[in-house]
């Protein structure tokens, strides 16, 4: 008890000041990057895009003709093609998902509350005798700062290492995303050019001797047109969705020695901000095509 | 024959050519109908539909390319995020150290009194919190193959 007792007045003369500066030096609040993983894994998971696309061949065929047998088992055959890129493309939306979602966690400034853990483990110390009561106090302040520096200064290095080792493959995976979005505004493209013969060749026998079904039809065509180009525009809010993900992580790893600065994290804050207009853009799209 | 694969922009440059020649036969035959005669409007109407079909096939072409090309970059990014999925399981680990260290003090506070109540609500407490070792290691072990021959006797 006595040695506890001169260890403990040890601690307080000499370490805990510098226990001080190390938690005051060492924690920094990287919320906006925890903004900016949450909101990056969020708009990763959206897949929509990716389930129109490989529905994309079995809709086309409301723009063939019933009897047209040969042409709807073409359509048969290419929706089964591009089956087997499904689990692939899930695949890129999972790994950017998770990959976002573990730098917000790394980034986030909660998860231990170890006044609450810390608390219990010193009142036992207390009362059976490992330290005086007197002490318990002190003990439970220097050792909850101490949890927390050394918990915060671990997680923000570590928040460092991996910016820095998955800043390559993630430009490289998002990289590969944006051109896989080319794919898809492309099965659109052939889609609308489906419809679109479908439909002159409708109005090109209608308006000879059906006048009233021309018309209908001529009215629908309009709707249609812009069901394709709404759809197309949501591709093209994701790709810059996409695009400034990649660019808020790079300016990260730019950065990356000074994650905590203030003109950093307010930088990490705009690119956020432009990345939920961006993607706003895409959810709105999708469900104005659902109603 | 060598096949020559083409690059991911260019299957996309292919598809929209194809729709486009498609669609300029398309006036082509609408704007010459009476002229082309029946047997010759179909073979054109089957060719349409062949460079339309061409055009998804080359769409789809396009999707493949990249990810056969991106199989090794997604594979990097789920190596590293294995690795913070793992110092994150660490600082969860430390939170689980804590509550553990607290039951054990529990425990090591409570034998001394003699009291076999706080002893008995002191263990149950620490091994609530602690794997069952043994139970683990059989588990391990049953997920073993079985020995393909018998022993001698």
């Amino acid at each position: 008890m006595q040695k506890g007792f001169r260890l403990l007045t040890l601690m307080q003369r000499w370490v805990a000041p510098a226990l001080m500066a190390l938690a005051l030096g060492g924690c920094a609040n990287l919320e906006a990057i925890k903004d900016f993983g949450n909101l990056s894994a969020d708009s990763a998971r959206y897949t929509a895009l990716t389930d129109a696309y490989l529905a994309s061949t079995e809709m086309s065929k409301r723009h063939t003709m019933r009897k047209d047998e040969a042409q709807r088992a073409k359509l048969t055959a290419q929706g089964q093609a591009r089956q087997p890129h499904g689990v692939q493309l899930r695949l890129y939306h999972r790994g950017v998902s998770e990959y976002m979602a573990a730098l917000a966690a790394l980034a986030a400034d909660e998860v231990v509350d170890y006044d609450g853990q810390l608390g219990p483990l010193i009142d036992t110390a207390s009362s059976s005798g490992m330290i005086g009561a007197e002490q318990a106090g002190p003990v439970r302040a220097m050792s909850t700062l101490l949890a927390d520096a050394v918990t915060n200064s671990y997680r923000q290095r570590e928040l460092t290492r991996l910016i820095a080792a998955g800043n390559a493959p993630l430009q490289q995976v998002v990289a590969d995303m944006v051109r896989i979005m080319a794919g898809f505004d492309s099965a659109i493209d052939d889609e609308a050019a489906l419809y679109q013969a479908h439909y002159e060749e409708l109005m090109h026998s209608a308006s000879k001797t059906e006048p009233v079904a021309a018309e209908l039809l001529w009215r629908e065509h309009g709707a249609t047109l812009a069901g394709f180009d709404q759809r197309k525009r949501a591709i093209a809010s994701y790709i810059q969705t996409l695009k400034k993900i990649s660019a808020a992580h790079q300016s990260l790893f730019d950065q990356r020695d000074r994650i905590s600065d203030k003109e950093v994290l307010a930088q990490v804050k705009r690119y956020t901000r432009e990345i939920r207009a961006a993607y706003t853009l895409v959810r709105a799209a999708g469900k104005s095509q659902q109603e | 024959m060598s096949t020559v694969r083409p690059t991911h922009a260019e299957a996309i440059a292919l598809a929209r050519q194809f729709r486009e020649a498609s669609a300029a036969l398309r006036r082509f035959r609408h704007a010459h109908e009476e002229d082309l005669g029946e047997a010759r409007e179909a073979q054109f109407k089957l060719i349409e539909q062949s460079l339309r079909d061409a055009a998804r096939d080359m769409t789809t072409a396009a999707v493949g390319i990249v990810i056969d090309e991106g199989k090794s970059s997604l594979a990097a990014l789920a190596a590293v995020t294995d690795d913070a999925t793992a110092v994150l399981d660490d600082i969860d680990g430390v939170k689980k150290a804590l509550t553990v260290a607290t039951a054990l003090l529990g425990l090591a506070a409570a034998i001394p009194t003699g009291n076999p109540k706080e002893v008995i609500d002191a263990f149950k407490k620490l091994r609530d919190l602690v794997p069952d070792r043994a139970k683990m290691q059989q588990e391990k072990g049953d997920a073993r193959a079985a020995p393909t021959h018998k022993l001698d006797a």
